[in-house]
Parts: structure tokens; C-alpha cells; sequence
């Protein structure tokens, strides 16, 4: 059986390495979220924010 | 009981152009029911309605005109007016389908409105009353919304369907099935919240169109500038392409040239050969004619020898001097004879008679002519008759060859010609490739002036650098509002990452099927005559440029099946299959291939729909298996049909417009195929 948070979470791992403007802490939340969505629960807008968080900005 | 397991228990229709009884599954240990019905009393609509009642789509989207119920577009109007029962039409309908969701009890009720021309989804689900789609455990709207009951419903057609990119879009459904819409769906979020923040900060900000132009202007230098970088990195591999393709045109453009001129060239041949043999067929015959005139002793060796021969009998039979006839006749006018007796009128008669049987002057010259002739010209050829016929014969037997000859080369010619015709298409693919060429020549000088453009500086408009140079400056534009500034990099970050994950997965998930449908595929086939290479809108086999068929309804039935099987392993999710008339153009061979395939497809809920000529080898030999088993209690054998003057009988006292039997024996003795036809 495929397991597609798992995927995703690989997928994820591998591109926040190669993209330093993505916080590591993007991974736990968006797989919380996509967990959740799974299971037919909305994500709250606090995750949503702490993911927009945690992407860097130079300005 | 697996995670997700959905079983189709039964169904109840009332006032609809299908039998209206109940159909009960509910037999805990069956997993394969036979529902027999003959044609004309409402296979196909049954059919239809448990399709339409697992459709994906939302009971408020269903009031849409365009539904696409059976793969040709039709409208849902069109299909309710379609539907009403036709013996006393009623101004409503209803239409149940049971069903059992992880062991609890779940009811999509269609409720059809004949006046309005409309129909109401709603469901029940563990015992509670009739509720909206909206209202669902999420659980059971996943399973719905997923897509996956989609592919509950299959026959030769939709089979045929997975290897048709024009009626399927098997990418969109693996993706629908492992729920990758959650990624969309995370987007989805995420962009309300980014609407909800810029508004926010464009309300504190007071110069809320400043920065939406700003946003606007920088989004799209930025898409510019990731367009032209995308550009510039495809464009060496774009033009090497082209010139591969340019060269492989060139080439078999050259072949095709040289296959032409050699065919030129054979013509050519022929014609000189053909103008050869009629030369020397005329000169054989300039030298005959002359000869057969001149000389007619050459037609025959003895002809000649005759001539000699005449001649020699006329020297022996020697001429006198004096002509007889002249003699007589002159003597037939004299008084007296030469003996001096008078002559009388009977003598005179008599010498006048007489005179016939003598030869002329005339004819004594024609004689002696023809001996001095024979002497003078025949004569002293004497010693050349055979010579001369041998000479005439060979020359018309050369004449004969030549002639000859020169019809077999035009014959050679015409069939020549006859191939060159029926190639004519050669000559059109020549000119097809030239211009081909000449297009190719052209795209490449495109291409490599859209790379020289790409990679100039920042004075091209058409340039990287230029877009670059853009970005830059629209970016530092909008860093004056640094609050929308930074919004719009997160949630353009973010969109990247969650599109390339997504492709990524997508593509590590359409593989995974790849191989698991081909190791299924191969193992109910025992070969990998039906492998797939990759999935795109369609199922796409291996080879399939160099193939004619897709392969035979049976061999396609496996790879559908496994694919679905594959999918609902991948997933976790069983649902039923329901099958309408499997095996209707299959031959024997292919039944009871099917029926094996169906036999081992293992934990299942099988539905199928059949008509009474579909048992023999079908259903025959999945009772065949059962029994070799010992399983015979997990099939179901239902025959049911609608009252018809043909079933009447049936009926008895009962009143109802529905039949059904559960009887095995009903079901095997049961011999009507339609209802409008005259079998029994």
C-alpha cells in the first residue's frame, strides 16, 4: 500500500535541503496539515502562518 | 474486513424503466452475484443508475445540463426524461442503492422528479435519516469524491476506454485515487490566507493600489524572467532536435530519391530493350517480305523439283508444229473434206465438236512459254531449293524470337509501370519531406535567432538579462512596501515547492503502478504481451507505435482489471466491480478465459450483469471453478425481468410489474434473450 504522506515527506526532505530559503521546520507542519486534510480536516490558519513563517525573505 | 471496504448489498427501483423489485446481495458469504436479465427490460438502466449514484460530483453540481453518463456526452435532463417507467408513466421515481461502508449500512437514494425533470441525491449512513452529500463522515465523502468508485463500473467498452487517451485520463485518476489533491488543497489554503494577509496590508498602507500594481508588476516580471531562463535552458536541446530531425528527414528523403531514380532507371532500360527488339523484328522482317517476293522457291524445297519435273513431262509430250484446233475448225467451213467427200451438216457438227479437244496456238504458246520460263529462271537454281528454304526459315524464326522478345519487355514495362502507379504515394512523401525540410531549415534558423535574442544583453527586450534586469527593478520597487514584498516571495516559494513535490510524486506514484499492473498483468497472462510503458492520459503499451491492436477484449479486461486492482492494493480502498454483459463479443476461448480471470480476482464483490446467452462458457465454467472448490455458496444466480406479455406467465397471482428469482435451476432453465425478440 502506498503510503503518500511518506512520499511526500521524502519529496519535501529533498527540497527543503536544496532550497535554503525553506526553514526546516516547514516539513513537520505542512505533513501535520496534510495529515489532517487526509483525514477531511481543514488546516488552521495559525499552521498556514507558521509555514509563510518560516520561508525567508531578503528585502 | 479491509480499511475502506465498500460492498454492494442491493438496490430497489420504483416507477423507472427497470424491474421494480428489490435486489438483495446481502448474503454474507456470496461474492459474485449473476444478475440474468433479457434485453429490453433494464440492464443498461440498472447499470446506469448505480453508476450515477457513486458519481463523484456533489448532489449540487448534478443539476448541470452536461453529464457525462456513458462516455457520449448527454444531458442529465435528457436521461431523467428517459427514465420514467414506460407502462404507466409515474410523475416520480426512486431508486436505492445498499450498500455496506466499512461494516456500517450506507443508502444513496436518487429521488426523481418527472414533472420538474430533475432528480435529488441523499444518503443514509448508519442509521441516520436522509442527509446531503455536504453532511457525509469524511471518511465515506472521501471514498466518493476520490474518483475510485469510477472505476467500479467497467465492460469491453470501458476496457477499451484505459487504452484510449480521447475517453480517460488515467493520470488525473491515479492522482484523484492516492488523494494528491491534498497538495492542491494545502495551495488552496495557503492562498487565502495570502488574500486575507495582502488585503490586510494593503488597507494599513493606504497606497493599497500602488502595491497591488507593484505585486502585479513583479509576479509577472518574475514569471517573465523564470520563462525566458526555462527558454534558454531548453533551447540547445530544442535546436539539436530539430537538426536531428532534419537529418533524418534529409536521409530518408535521399532514400526515397534513390528507390525513385532506380525505378527511372529500370524504365529506361525497358524502353531501350522494348525499341531493340523492335528494330530487329522490322529488319528480320525488311529482309523476308523482299525474299518471299523475289523468290517464291524459297517458300518450299520441293516446289521447285515440281516445276523441273513439269517441265520435263512437257519436252517428252512433244508440241505439234501446227496448231489442231484452228485446223478442225477451218475444216468444219469447207464443201468437201480433205479426201475430197462432201461434208454434211452432221460431219460439220461432229468436226466443230471435235476441234474442243485440241490445243490452240494460244495454248501452245502459253506452254512453250512456261518450259523456256522453268529452263531460263528455275533451272539453274536447281541446286539451291534447300539452301534458300532454310535461309526463309531462319529468317522468320528470328523474326518469330524478336517478336517475342520485345512483347515480354513490354510486358515487363506495363507491369513496371502498373507497381510505379499503385506507388504513386512515393512521389507525394517526397514532396512532403522536401517541404518538410524547407520547414525544419526555417524552424532552426528561428531557434537559433531566438538563442542568439536569449542570450544577448540587457538592451534586447527578448533577453534573459533583459528579464533579469526587470525583475530586479520591479522587486526593488516593491521592497519600498516590504510587508507585500514579502507575502508575495513566501506564497510564490511556496507554490513552487508544493507544484514540484506534487509532480514528484505524482511521478513516482504513476510508476509504482507501471510495475505493479505489469507484474499482475503478467502473472494472469502468463506473458508481457500487454505491458504498459508509462501512463498518461491513457495506459500506454509497450511498442504501441509498432502495434496494430491494443490486443484482444479478453487480454484488454486483464490489464483494466489489474490496473483497478493495482490501484485499490496502492490505496487500501476495495470496492466492488460491476460488470455489465463481459464475455457479450467474446468467443469461447475468451469466456472462459474471463471467467477465470474473474474467478481468481480473490476477495472481491463481484457484480455481473448478463443476458441468458452469455452463461454458456462464462458462467459455466466460474460455476465449474466453484465447485472444483467446493466454494458453490459465494456465487448468487438472480434472474430478474419486468412483466411482458413474453413473461407474463411468470407472474402468477402476483401482481407486481417486477419478477426475481434467486433459483439456480430458474436461472440455468431461463431461455428468454429479449423481451421484444421471439426467443425462448
Amino acid at each position: 500500500m502506498i503510503d503518500l504522506k511518506e512520499l511526500i515527506r521524502a519529496q519535501l526532505k529533498i527540497y527543503i535541503n536544496s532550497n535554503d530559503d525553506i526553514e526546516p521546520g516547514v516539513e513537520a507542519k505542512l505533513i501535520k496539515i496534510i495529515s489532517g486534510l487526509l483525514q477531511g480536516d481543514d488546516p488552521s490558519h495559525a499552521d498556514i502562518k507558521t509555514i509563510f513563517e518560516n520561508i525567508s525573505v531578503e528585502v | 474486513m479491509a480499511d475502506n471496504t465498500l460492498k454492494i448489498t442491493g438496490w430497489k427501483a420504483d416507477g423507472l424503466r427497470c424491474p421494480e423489485t428489490i435486489v438483495d446481495l446481502s448474503h454474507s458469504e456470496s461474492r459474485i452475484a449473476f444478475i440474468q436479465m433479457p434485453n429490453g427490460t433494464g440492464k443498461t438502466t440498472t447499470y446506469n443508475l448505480i453508476d450515477f449514484a457513486f458519481d463523484k460530483r456533489p448532489p449540487e453540481q448534478i443539476d448541470e445540463l452536461q453529464y457525462d453518463l456513458t462516455k457520449d456526452p448527454i444531458t442529465l435532463s435528457k436521461w431523467i426524461s428517459g427514465m420514467p417507467r414506460r407502462f404507466n408513466p409515474p410523475e416520480q421515481g426512486t431508486f436505492e442503492l445498499y450498500c455496506e461502508f466499512n461494516s456500517k449500512a450506507l443508502i444513496i437514494h436518487l429521488e426523481f422528479d418527472f414533472i420538474l425533470n430533475k432528480v435529488i441525491k441523499s444518503y443514509t449512513h448508519g442509521g441516520q435519516s436522509k442527509i446531503k452529500f455536504s453532511a457525509l463522515k469524511a471518511k465515506v465523502k472521501r471514498m466518493i469524491k476520490s474518483g475510485i468508485t469510477s472505476f467500479m463500473m467497467l465492460d469491453g467498452e470501458r476496457a477499451q476506454a484505459f487504452l484510449n487517451e480521447s475517453q480517460h485520463d488515467a493520470e488525473d485518476a491515479i492522482a484523484s485515487i492516492h488523494q494528491m489533491d491534498v497538495l492542491t488543497n494545502v495551495l488552496r489554503f495557503a492562498d487565502m490566507y495570502y488574500s486575507a494577509a495582502m488585503e490586510k496590508t494593503t488597507k494599513k498602507g493606504a497606497r493599497r493600489q500602488e502595491i497591488t500594481t507593484a505585486t502585479n508588476k513583479q509576479r509577472k516580471a518574475e514569471e517573465s524572467w523564470n520563462k525566458l531562463k526555462q527558454d534558454k535552458s531548453e533551447i540547445g536541446a530544442k535546436i539539436a532536435a530539430k537538426n536531428q530531425e532534419l537529418t533524418d528527414s534529409i536521409e530518408e528523403k535521399d532514400a526515397l530519391g534513390a528507390g525513385n531514380t532506380a525505378r527511372q532507371s529500370e524504365i529506361q532500360d525497358l524502353k531501350d530493350k522494348i525499341a531493340e527488339f523492335r528494330v530487329s523484328w522490322h529488319n528480320e522482317q525488311n529482309k523476308q517480305i523482299p525474299m518471299m517476293c523475289d523468290n517464291v522457291l524459297a517458300f518450299s524445297s520441293g516446289f521447285g523439283q515440281e516445276l523441273l519435273q513439269l517441265r520435263d513431262n512437257l519436252e517428252k509430250n512433244k508440241l505439234p508444229e501446227s496448231a489442231g484446233k484452228e485446223w478442225f475448225i477451218e475444216l468444219s467451213e469447207q464443201e468437201k473434206c480433205v479426201c475430197g467427200r462432201p461434208i454434211e451438216a452432221t460431219d460439220r457438227l461432229h468436226i466443230q465438236n471435235h476441234s474442243a479437244q485440241y490445243l490452240s496456238t494460244n495454248h501452245q504458246n502459253i506452254l512453250n512459254l512456261i518450259k523456256s520460263k522453268i529452263r531460263e529462271d528455275i533451272e539453274p537454281h536447281s541446286g539451291d531449293f534447300e539452301k534458300m528454304n532454310k535461309e526463309l526459315h531462319n529468317l522468320v524464326s528470328e523474326s518469330s524470337r524478336n517478336y517475342q522478345s520485345m512483347v515480354a519487355k513490354q510486358q515487363d514495362y506495363d507491369n513496371l509501370t502498373e507497381e510505379i502507379a499503385k506507388e504513386s504515394g512515393r512521389q507525394d512523401d517526397l514532396n512532403n519531406l522536401v517541404l518538410k525540410i524547407s520547414q525544419l531549415e526555417s524552424g532552426i534558423e528561428d531557434l537559433e535567432r531566438e538563442k542568439a535574442d536569449l542570450n544577448a544583453g540587457a538592451g534586447n527586450p527578448k533577453s534573459v538579462e533583459y528579464a533579469r534586469v526587470q525583475f530586479k527593478s520591479a522587486k526593488d520597487n516593491l521592497k519600498q512596501y516590504t510587508e507585500a514584498y514579502t507575502l508575495v516571495t513566501r506564497m510564490t516559494r511556496l507554490d513552487d515547492m508544493i507544484r514540484t513535490i506534487y509532480e514528484r510524486v505524482r511521478s513516482e506514484i504513476s510508476q509504482k503502478v507501471t510495475d505493479e499492473t505489469n507484474e499482475t498483468c503478467r502473472r494472469i497472462l502468463g506473458n508481457d504481451d500487454m505491458d504498459i510503458e508509462s501512463i498518461g492520459k491513457s495506459l500506454v503499451l509497450k511498442g504501441s507505435n509498432d502495434r496494430e491492436t491494443g490486443g484482444s477484449v479478453g487480454q484488454t479486461m486483464v490489464l483494466a482489471y489489474s490496473f483497478i486492482q493495482v490501484l485499490n492494493k496502492q490505496t487500501g480502498i476495495q470496492i466492488p466491480l460491476i460488470l455489465d454483459s463481459p464475455v457479450g463479443p467474446a468467443d469461447t476461448e475468451n469466456r472462459k478465459e474471463i471467467a477465470d480471470i474473474l474467478w481468481n480476482l480473490g476477495e472481491r464483490n463481484l457484480i455481473i450483469f448478463i443476458i441468458n446467452t452469455e452463461k454458456n462458457d462464462f458462467v459455466d465454467r466460474i460455476q465449474d471453478n466453484a465447485k472444483s472448490e467446493s466454494k458453490e455458496h459465494e456465487v448468487m444466480y438472480i434472474t430478474q425481468f419486468k412483466r411482458n406479455k413474453k413473461t407474463e406467465r411468470f407472474f402468477g397471482k402476483d401482481t407486481r410489474e417486477g419478477f426475481i428469482s434467486y433459483e439456480s435451476d430458474f436461472f440455468d432453465e431461463f431461455a428468454i434473450t429479449s423481451i421484444s425478440d421471439g426467443d425462448e
